[in-house]
């Protein structure tokens, strides 16, 4: 009996507005000229008389985009018309050339990175995997099920404070206690998403906002759970066992190792759900819940389930961080550490695993180049100027701006145009 | 009745104050294609959302002898009714593969794979684009998708709203050999909207024309296209 539309959905930020003048600048820039285009479909040329029956369409912006026989050729063909464009997307999904470059230098990074750093340098590496977490939490309310959350910070103060509570007040194991803080996120997230259920778009990222602002004085008042106003020491270690090492740096090693184990096994964990069924709903209600509705999908529970996955990533970000520095406070988590999760999410790239990871990671990579700039000394007023990059929220900012107008898909959109 | 899928009566619909529908009465035959043609704000579109129970109505729709009035929307789609809305309402972010699974979404059968293949022989371009986001597709493919997907929920009655509208003659007229295809190869009963009376009378079976919310006229397929008013109307002639 409800008088709903059926949606077109609106136009997602960059769905068509991708101009190859773009692209070409991109891979201008992220390219060797001479190399073929990184695109996963080499243009070809030739044109099967079947195009003709349905591909063409003249209502389109002069493009058609038509796809070779899969088992074939397996190779996409893009047909350019004139003044438009179009996504162009390959019927099949083909890791490129530059996703070959970023995965070894990630590879490469991992490796060297514990070997060549100083334990506190170690430490700080690892609180930023440990991030990915945080932000591929906003990614799956947000991308993969169009809820948007500017309050994924609580989430992973929660997680924080569950798992302290657990490891030291009820004195539960460590991978216990973990889970715990994540587990508990997600009961939290459950209830945040129910809002979810009745408002949409700015009004449900003014909602999630506003329990963002909330929680530092809710916070302050459960002392038993956040330790109050200053804060509360975790008191247990997680030691490694004595085959592997005593030193301080053998300690960050093993919670480095452990800490990449959890954010792999979360993001594989993430990619299944992705895939599978609910995953799909999950996708589906996000592009047009009228009519997944219509196909048998509850809404309901696909939203609150979103959420509490969403959330429970976050809240295990957040307990992996009292292993790294054993102490949590409401003080680390003001508002704004939620809108800098949802900004990295998007830089990244929403609806992309790998997208999360490649916000967080271009996030800290110009933080360091800009502190590295800031640093040169004798330029005169230039060299005043670069101090300005010794700030790490200036160089967040202008990169937001900046990968804004060039990526609106997020920096993903650099590697493949074909989303999940 | 048993061989009547789906009939109305005195079928009124309102959104708010104003009353689109006035008291239709129609039957869809099993098998049949029956096509609902009308002008633009004639009701057309509002008649499948009443079917369907999206609007406010009173009346009574029986579906199979069984009164389906007040049943919620999840439900009749559930006794196989597929509605096909105006502008294809597909997941543009999803695969092709992804909105026909969604379509399947309340079967636990394991034929789900086989019914793809099957639906992918009658519109091959599909299979073509099985890894294609469904919003890169053109319209006539949207509208294709759109029609493959509501079919994976194995309906027997399928409710097609316009879905001429916005694309080129020829997809048009490829578009609805397959709908005549599909029913006679699964006897799939449809109801079609449509303002291409042309195409759609050829196809159909039988048809009524609606004007501000009433039916004006009716009769078997071919006799409305060879009267005058029809002509006049919606032929061109």
């Amino acid at each position: 009996m409800s008088d709903d539309n059926w949606p077109t959905p609106l136009p997602r930020p960059g769905d068509d507005d991708e101009t190859p003048g773009a692209d070409a600048s991109v891979f201008a820039v992220f390219a060797p000229p001479d190399d073929p285009p990184p695109s996963d479909e080499p243009l070809e040329s030739g044109e099967s008389s079947e195009a003709a029956a349905l591909g063409v369409e003249p209502s389109g912006a002069g493009l058609s985009v038509r796809s070779g026989p899969p088992a074939a050729s397996g190779v996409g063909t893009a047909v350019l018309g004139a003044g438009g464009a179009d996504r162009v997307v390959g019927s099949r999904r083909r890791i490129g050339p530059l996703s070959w470059i970023g995965a070894v230098l990630l590879g490469v990074w991992l490796v060297a990175m514990p070997l060549t750093s100083s334990v506190t340098e170690l430490r700080q590496n690892t609180q930023i995997i440990v991030m990915v977490l945080a932000v591929l939490g906003v990614n799956i309310a947000t991308g993969y099920g169009g809820m948007i959350s500017l309050g994924h910070g609580v989430f992973v103060a929660v997680g924080a404070f569950a798992a302290a509570y657990a490891v030291d007040d009820l004195a539960l194991p460590w991978v216990l206690s973990i889970l715990a803080g994540a587990a508990f996120a997600g009961v939290i997230g459950a209830l945040v998403g129910l809002p979810a259920l009745r408002i949409k778009g700015i009004h449900l990222a003014l909602v999630t906002l506003g329990l963002a602002i909330v929680f530092q004085p809710l916070a302050k008042r459960v002392p038993a759970f956040s330790g109050g106003v200053s804060g509360r020491a975790v008191g247990a270690e997680l030691v490694p066992p004595s085959w592997f090492g005593t030193s301080r740096w053998a300690e960050g090693l093993y919670h480095y190792l452990i800490c990449l184990v959890v954010v792999g096994l979360a993001m594989w964990l993430t990619h299944n759900i992705i895939k599978s069924r609910p995953g799909r709903a999950m996708r589906a209600v996000r592009d047009n819940d009228t009519a997944a509705a219509v196909y048998g999908v509850n809404l309901v529970a696909s939203r609150v389930s979103t959420f509490a996955v969403s959330a429970s990533l976050a809240g295990l970000a957040g307990a992996l961080g009292i292993v790294l520095v054993p102490f949590a406070s409401q003080e680390s988590y003001p508002f704004q550490e939620s809108l800098v999760l949802y900004a990295t999410a998007v830089l990244g790239g929403l609806g992309s695993l790998w997208g999360s990871v490649l916000g967080v990671a271009i996030r800290e990579v110009f933080s360091r180049i800009g502190e590295l700039l800031g640093d040169v000394s004798g330029l005169g007023p230039l060299g005043e100027f670069l101090r300005l990059l010794d700030e790490e929220q200036f160089v967040f900012g202008v990169l937001l701006v900046a990968l804004t107008f060039v990526f609106p898909r997020g920096l993903i959109g650099m590697f493949n145009r074909r989303k999940t | 009745m048993t061989d009547m899928m789906l009939k109305a009566e005195d079928l009124h619909a309102r959104y708010g104050a104003v009353e689109v529908l006035r008291g239709l009465d129609f039957e869809v035959p099993d098998g049949n294609v029956v096509v609902i043609l009308g002008a633009n704000g004639a009701g057309k579109t509002t008649t499948l959302r009443a079917l369907c129970n999206m609007c406010t109505t009173t009346g009574t729709v029986t579906m199979e002898g069984d009164d389906i009035s007040r049943a919620k929307t999840a439900d009749i789609v559930r006794r196989g009714v597929a509605h096909v809305p105006q502008g294809r309402g597909t997941f543009p972010e999803l695969s092709v593969m992804d909105n026909l699974k969604i379509g399947a979404y309340t079967r636990k059968d394991n034929e789900v794979g086989a019914d793809v293949d099957r639906w992918f022989e009658i519109f091959p371009r599909l299979e073509e684009r099985r890894d294609q986001l469904a919003g890169s597709l053109s319209g006539g493919e949207q509208q294709m998708l759109a029609v493959a997907r509501a079919l994976m929920c194995r309906p027997r009655l399928l409710l097609l709203d316009e879905p001429s509208l916005g694309l080129a003659p020829l997809i048009i007229e490829d578009l609805f050999e397959r709908f005549a295809q599909l029913n006679k190869e699964t006897g799939l009963t449809m109801l079609l909207v449509e303002q291409n009376a042309n195409l759609a009378l050829d196809m159909a079976d039988y048809g009524y024309v609606i004007e501000s919310g009433e039916i004006a006229l009716h009769g078997p397929a071919d006799q409305l296209k060879n009267d005058p008013a029809v002509q006049e109307a919606y032929l061109g002639a």
